[in-house]
């Protein structure tokens, strides 16, 4: 079905001088969309035209809407020679085509309104045009259609803003391959002008295609959106461009609205069939009753009663408020028991259930800050989920026909149980395996058709396979933060793939009956997915107990007091989930590989590996102690110079031991950092000439769940000799450890539990636990500490080289560097001053001889640089560093480094804010142990969660009182800052007079031992003046809270300069450039009526510099997710 | 060294201090080396390659912005560069900043090309880098044929087109003005004057002897000189005759406040100069003898007030009271002489206080 399009041009501005004798320009301009072009009148002699046009009208199929860019040109007139191109506007009108939100009136798209820059590619931006485009489109509900219109793309790596995830598909994907007009015959004898513009089309075309044949996909598999999207161009040389695209399908639905959903495909994700042995006896533990007390008792103040046998804790547990919470549990857990089978008896259970939930997001819908907006976001997904649930059920029985077909297709898309967010709602993943990778080298021989991707498709396939495969050996039934990406040198490819393994819980906040429900319905379509999963019950019921245990305590909330209370919490994320998603999957017997393990340093029960490497953001229920902190690894190795298959052999020789280098490196520095996991964690291949180098980037930090790390300890090779130096250097690793401890606050539970210990004397059976337990700690540490201490042996000066590797200089004092889209362990994210986007390229020849061992120095010094420029933003914490790395030439290496620094209003103070009215009275302060009552405890039980919770980012503003909790002035018991999450039991105090504030539910103020008094609320929301757009790679807006989102854009631009020394040399070329692409991205997102572009990216920047000819070209790709963001001043 | 090291901002970010070099005439590498001297970056333990990098993307990226600054209102709807807005101002007018020394130079310069390759010479003397002089020369030039023929008042059209605040803004005017009229300021016995002298001067005869002390309007230019007024001024001569009564009114108010010997050279000498500052009036309305009003002043009226050892004090008492003396005067006649007389000698009591140095 055809789409209408209408296009008005209405002036210019800024045009350059085209005709030299008399300073003016004759413009005009062509609009062309697909075959049919328009042009406007020729406005004389003017650099500020105006046409004020009618409406230029395309009628368009929806699959060349989706594929075509409008391209707008602007051309000089010339009476006597050919006329002369000013510049060009290409608009993707794919953001057109997606129903507006605030536009009620059906199959009109957005309008895209204002002033875009004029680009070309050999003189960049020249002045700016006025345009209006908009898009009639008419919907299409064809079965066989081609195209998507219609279904959004978000780049952000999580569940959109204001949206709901009611079902998660799965892994989407799509490779169109193109010749690359570059490489053509006809590009010899066309201008540099003509050539750029036709290959910038081309890309845009491939973006566009890939995007529909995706969403086609998307549309089969019934999916509304596709989330986590991420597309690359291979620029395979003369062979061709391909283009690829991976992203999630789901359905999205709008927060506020309760739409009846329209797809009923319940079915997530294909499940392992390997048998998922839980270890029985500690996951599952008794039945439903006896468990839910003792996931209450995790997040309660005291860890040692966690120690203590379960059943005598039960009984303490029930003080007085929460009886009826407890009743309200135990029915809803029998309730979940009895009716397992019958599917209408739990219907109107769970639509009891939606009616309450839905409530609660209606409630939770006033926006009270971008905090909350997250908090909301984390809930509404349990509950879009809930709901999910039973309008599935009620879909299935009553069409069962509509149930059927669904379960068919998903099968097919459940090949790959790959997800590409990298953030995920609280209570979703159980356990998290590992990070699996895999990679392949491939060489690239003319494709005869270009058109057929089989090959390509081929050979990812090859490699998801691989990846499954490793998943599942790992236990696990999904791989999270999947990517992939390729790295191309000449003829050879290598490709690669990489997520985290790791458990999900497929029955998300379901109840067992409901899963049960859901098994049976899917009987139908798999025998196998039922199996798994019934067998996953019988194997101690993991998921099914979750859940219901997540349930449990939301019902509990709303049975202790206030209704308000309850969307504080995540309803599902119950505390055990906090530790056991460190916890491995898989049993140590059926891994084909040698696991260090030891227990769980939080519940002592589970077994957890001695490091955890995942590519995910840190999930937010997991419990950290102290802060995060950016680290890298890069190692390199010399090739020879080789053509085609040999090159190829030789890459693929020499990857395994660089990946080995790597992983050592990565290990070490991690220890000789004091911690134990690496989240975000991004690897990369270069390959040069005569060089192929990895570089890993992640995110460390120190997981309470995870066994303390111990300093590497050096050990002299055979052939080593000198002793002493070994010392010096054992003691300056020493040094660095403690050092790092101190910086990043690594080191707080046990001092201080043991100061709270003694300092309480009142406590005398908590003491008594607690130090038995440190015991127990102790022991266990000893127990794995010769076997596990990490050993490295020197034998030469190389290896020298590497341990003085571990001790990287730190960021300056002001500075918190991380990967991930938070710092780790850090609260005052919210106290962002101002935003400031950064891009660094740099390039330089490396001299012979030093490419290979200064290697690392260049990151450094980079890091160095960046910080240095960015010196005006401190106290600033810097998120989201990627960095790319090319060996463009022979000795040359180019790094592409992009991040987002946020200036934070003060960062003299680590500050821990209270969260809101939930955690009043948990503040994080000095341990100051004193008397529990069992009224506390009944408090603190009813809100087991947000200890888990209880996260650096994102708070909610909504409670009137400001619990800001200093930690400046340590005390003499500790000089560390209590860990966030549930790590701090032992160091949470909670005065009488403040929980009887809470129960008045008023604000408590003089009780505060450190108080900060009442600080300006709008300290919060800066009162800077919000200009301009923004632009984060981040998937949300610091300080900001987003409203619409507005599609995805998707840019490629060429620039070319035969006048490169003339303006600057090729720096000021490549600045003026990125400088441009970034203002005509800005443009764009204004005119679409946004006024910022989250998850932002630029990758793919290709330079290429003839200093001879004074000739420089530069390719880059970029783009993200346009946004309309409010600020609030505050309420 | 690196073949590219660029950092681009989603902000544009703008050093203070960088600018501030940039602004006068620094090269990259003299930036650097005086930054490091300064100790510029020292608390970030910044080395010397760092300063350079930062230097030279700040610079590319003023040398960008520089497109811009020069028709600052294309700065504003500009969307390449994100500006804070008080960035944005502070950028303009660094860069319409004039130094005074180079101002006093280029005034009654003629504004072209030619001049602008004899730059240097300005440069050696006033020892500003030629590029920031450059920048100045050319940044009067560009705001001189763009105010030129702009009706209104010099001040207010410079402070729109060019986003600069108020006393910039007069700043140009005055130069503007001065080069509009051709007023001589170049002579060899006028060089002591400084360029804030000149301006206050100006910026006296454009608010009381231009169009726009009667008339206010769009229509009326303070480039123009109040022709009417100027013919006018001819009816002072008949004062001329009243020269006794006018010397006694003066020397009664003078005497109690000047010192006898002072008093005794007023009373010789009063015949010349009350000559000479009514021949100056009765002359204005030819533009060369206009032209020549600084010139003229200095030679009737400073040069002997000096040589007789007269001190400011004493200038302003005699302008004062000759002008009180005058309007005291009875002149049967009118008021409009009165008039005409305060309206001169406005402009010619403040020139006269400004330009009177010892």
């Amino acid at each position: 079905m055809p789409g209408k399009v209408g296009v008005k041009i209405k002036a210019a501005r800024n045009l350059p001088v085209m005709d030299k004798s008399s300073e003016t320009t004759d413009a005009f301009v062509e609009i062309k969309l697909a075959s049919v072009t328009h042009k406007t009148d020729v406005f004389r002699k003017s650099l500020n035209p105006t046409w004020n046009t009618d409406w230029f009208r395309f009628e368009v199929d929806d699959a060349e809407l989706q594929d075509e860019p409008l391209q707008i040109r602007l051309m000089d007139y010339d009476t006597y020679s050919a006329n002369d191109a000013i510049g060009k506007v290409n608009i993707s009108l794919n953001p057109l085509c997606l129903e507006s939100s605030s536009q009620a009136v059906h199959g009109k798209g957005t309008v895209l309104s204002g002033w875009i820059p004029v680009f070309d590619t050999m003189h960049g931006i020249r002045g700016e045009i006025n345009v209006i485009v908009k898009v009639d489109l008419f919907s299409d509900v064809n079965k066989f259609r081609q195209s998507s219109c219609g279904i959004p793309f978000f780049h952000s790596q999580c569940v959109p803003f204001g949206y709901r995830a009611q079902v998660i598909h799965g892994f989407v994907e799509e490779l169109v391959v193109n010749d690359d007009p570059e490489y053509q015959w006809i590009d010899k004898i066309r201008t540099p002008r003509a050539s750029n513009e036709a290959r910038q089309v081309v890309f845009l075309k491939l973006s566009g295609q890939v995007q529909r044949k995706m969403g086609l996909k998307a549309i089969n598999m019934g999916a509304n959106a596709v989330i986590g999207y991420t597309q690359c161009f291979d620029l395979e040389g003369d062979v061709g461009v391909v283009a690829r695209g991976v992203g999630t399908a789901v359905t999205l639905i709008k927060d506020t609205s309760s739409s009846q959903p329209n797809s009923a495909d319940v079915a997530l994700i294909e499940e392992s069939s390997t048998d998922l042995q839980q270890q029985p006896g500690l996951v599952g533990g008794p039945s439903g009753p006896s468990s839910i007390p003792t996931t209450v008792e995790g997040s309660s103040p005291s860890l040692k009663r966690f120690a203590s046998p379960v059943g005598s804790n039960r009984l303490k547990l029930t003080p007085s408020p929460s009886k009826s919470g407890i009743s309200a549990t135990t029915n809803a857990d029998s309730a979940s028991t009895s009716t397992t089978s019958t599917a209408t008896t739990m219907v109107p259970t769970t639509v009891g259930e939606i009616c309450r939930r839905s409530s609660d997001s209606d409630l939770s819908v006033t926006p009270k800050g971008i905090a909350f907006s997250f908090n909301r976001k984390r809930n509404s997904i349990c509950v879009a989920s809930e709901r999910l649930v039973a309008a599935t059920a009620m879909m299935r029985l009553t069409q069962p026909t509509v149930g059927a077909k669904p379960g068919t297709d998903s099968l097919d898309m459940l090949e790959y149980p790959f997800l590409t967010m990298t953030k995920y709602p609280t209570g979703f993943i159980l356990h998290l395996g590992a990070t699996v990778a895999a990679r392949s080298v491939k060489l690239l021989e003319r494709v005869p058709n270009p058109d057929e991707p089989e090959v390509r498709d081929s050979w990812w396939t090859e490699l998801r396979m691989e990846i499954r495969s490793h998943a599942r050996s790992l236990g696990c039934n999904v791989v999270l933060g999947y990517a992939e990406t390729t790295t191309i040198s000449d003829d050879v490819c290598v490709l690669s793939a990489t997520g985290t393994a790791a458990v999900i819980n497929m029955v998300f906040n379901r109840s067992v009956s409901q899963t049960d429900i859901f098994t049976m319905s899917k009987a139908t379509a798999s025998a196998a997915m039922s199996n798994s999963l019934e067998e996953r019950e019988a194997n101690g019921s993991s998921t099914g107990e979750a859940s219901g245990t997540g349930k449990d305590t939301g019902s509990l909330g709303t049975g202790t007091s206030s209704t308000g209370k309850r969307y504080g919490l995540p309803p599902l994320n119950g505390p055990r989930n906090a530790c056991a998603i460190c916890h491995i999957p898989y049993n140590l017997s059926s891994v084909p590989f040698n696991v260090k393990m030891k227990k769980c340093a939080v519940c002592r029960k589970g077994r957890v590996p001695d490091v955890l490497l995942a590519t995910l953001e840190v999930p937010e229920f997991m419990q950290v102690t102290g802060r995060g902190c950016f680290m890298q690894a890069q190692v390199v190795r010399a090739k020879r110079d080789l053509r085609a298959e040999l090159n190829a052999k030789e890459i693929s020789d020499g990857l395994p031991f660089l990946e080995y280098e790597l992983h050592r490196v990565l290990i070490n520095k991690l220890k000789a950092k004091g911690m134990n996991a690496i989240f975000g964690l991004r690897t990369q291949v270069a390959i040069g000439e005569r060089m192929i180098a990895l570089i890993a980037t992640g995110t460390a930090l120190f997981l309470s769940a995870l066994p303390v790390p111990q300093v590497p300890k050096i050990v002299a090779g055979n052939s080593w000799t000198d002793k002493q130096k070994l010392n010096e250097l054992q003691k300056k690793l020493q040094e660095t450890f403690e050092r790092n401890q101190e910086i990043y606050q690594l080191k707080s539970l046990d001092p201080d539990a043991g100061a709270a210990a003694s300092a309480a004397p009142s406590t005398d059976k908590q003491s008594d636990t607690d130090d038995s337990d440190e015991e127990e700690m102790n022991e266990i540490d000893l127990n794995c500490g010769n076997k596990e201490l990490c050993v490295l042996e020197v034998d030469d000066i190389e290896d020298l080289e590497i341990i003085s590797l571990l001790m990287e200089p730190y960021p300056p004092e002001g500075f918190h560097v991380v990967n991930t889209q938070q710092v780790p362990g850090m609260l005052e994210m919210d106290t962002v001053k101002n935003l400031q986007m950064f891009t660094q390229v740099w390039r330089a020849r490396l001299e012979v001889g030093q490419s290979v061992n200064g290697f690392p120095k260049h990151f450094q010094r980079l890091l160095q640089t960046i910080y240095f420029k960015l010196r005006t933003m401190i106290p600033c914490a810097i998120c989201d560093l990627r960095f790319r790395l090319d060996l463009p030439e022979t000795d040359q290496i180019q790094l592409l480094v992009t991040g987002m620094a946020m200036g934070l209003s003060d960062a003299s103070k680590v500050k821990y804010r209270g969260r809101g009215r939930v955690m009043q009275q948990q503040q994080q302060q000095q341990p100051q142990p004193q008397q529990q009552n069992g009224f506390h405890e009944s408090q603190s039980q009813s809100q087991p969660e947000l200890n888990g919770k209880r996260m650096l980012q994102e708070e909610d503003y909504i409670f009137p009182l400001d619990e800001d909790q200093m930690v400046d002035t340590p005390t003499p018991t500790s000089t560390a800052i209590p860990p966030f999450g549930m790590s701090s039991f032992k160091m949470r105090k909670t005065s009488p007079s403040r929980l009887s504030n809470l129960v008045s539910g008023l604000p408590s103020t003089g009780v505060k031992p450190l108080s900060v008094g009442a600080v300006p609320r709008n300290r919060y929301f800066p009162l800077r003046d919000r200009y301009g757009v923004d632009l984060t790679p981040l998937s949300f807006i610091p300080g900001g809270r987003i409203d619409k989102y507005l599609g995805n854009l998707n840019f490629f631009f060429i620039r070319e300069s035969t006048s490169i020394r003339e303006n600057g040399g090729i720096s000021g070329f490549v600045h003026g450039f990125i400088t441009e692409l970034l203002a005509v991205v800005r443009a764009h997102i204004a005119s679409l009526g946004g006024n910022a572009m989250v998850s932002f990216y630029i990758t793919e920047l290709m330079l290429f510099d003839n200093q001879h000819k004074n000739q420089g070209q530069c390719l880059i790709s970029l783009g993200g997710d346009a946004v309309y963001v409010s600020y609030h001043a505050d309420d | 060294m690196a073949d590219v090291d660029v950092f681009i901002s989603n902000y544009t970010l703008v050093d203070p201090e960088i600018y501030q070099l940039w602004i006068e005439g620094f090269s990259s590498s003299e930036a650097v080396s005086y930054l490091k001297q300064k100790g510029f970056g020292h608390s970030m333990g910044a080395p010397s390659d760092l300063i350079a990098s930062d230097v030279l993307d700040h610079y590319r990226t003023y040398s960008l912005i520089e497109l811009y600054l020069n028709a600052p209102t294309k700065l504003m709807e500009q969307s390449c560069f994100q500006l804070e807005p008080h960035v944005r101002d502070l950028i303009t007018e660094k860069y319409y900043s004039i130094d005074d020394v180079v101002a006093r130079e280029i005034l009654g310069k003629k504004l072209s090309s030619r001049y602008r390759k004899d730059l240097d010479e300005v440069a050696e003397k006033t020892c500003v880098k030629l590029k920031s002089v450059r920048r100045q020369f050319d940044n009067v030039k560009r705001i001189f044929k763009s105010v030129e023929e702009m009706p209104g008042t010099l001040t207010n059209n410079i402070k729109q087109h060019f986003i600069i605040s108020n006393d910039l803004a007069k700043k140009y005017a005055c130069i503007v003005f001065l080069a509009c009229l051709r007023f001589e300021t170049t002579k060899k016995k006028l060089q002591y004057l400084s360029f804030s002298d000149l301006l206050t001067c100006s910026h006296a005869i454009m608010i009381y002897w231009t169009y726009t002390y009667q008339h206010t309007g769009p229509e009326y230019y303070d480039t123009e000189m109040d022709k009417e007024f100027l013919l006018d001024l001819r009816e002072l001569r008949c004062l001329l005759d009243k020269e006794k009564e006018i010397k006694h009114l003066v020397c009664m108010r003078l005497k109690p406040v000047l010192l006898e010997r002072a008093f005794h050279e007023l009373d010789g000498n009063f015949r010349s100069y009350w000559r000479a500052l009514i021949t100056i009036a009765c002359n204005l309305h030819r533009n060369r003898e206009l032209r020549d009003l600084f010139v003229d002043l200095c030679e009737k009226l400073i040069d002997p007030w000096r040589q007789n050892g007269w001190n400011r004090e004493q200038v302003n008492k005699f302008l004062a009271s000759i002008t009180q003396s005058v309007l005291e005067l009875e002149i049967s006649r009118d008021q409009e002489t009165r008039c005409l007389w305060d309206r001169y000698m406005q402009v010619i009591t403040i020139c006269l206080d400004k330009m009177y140095h010892i």
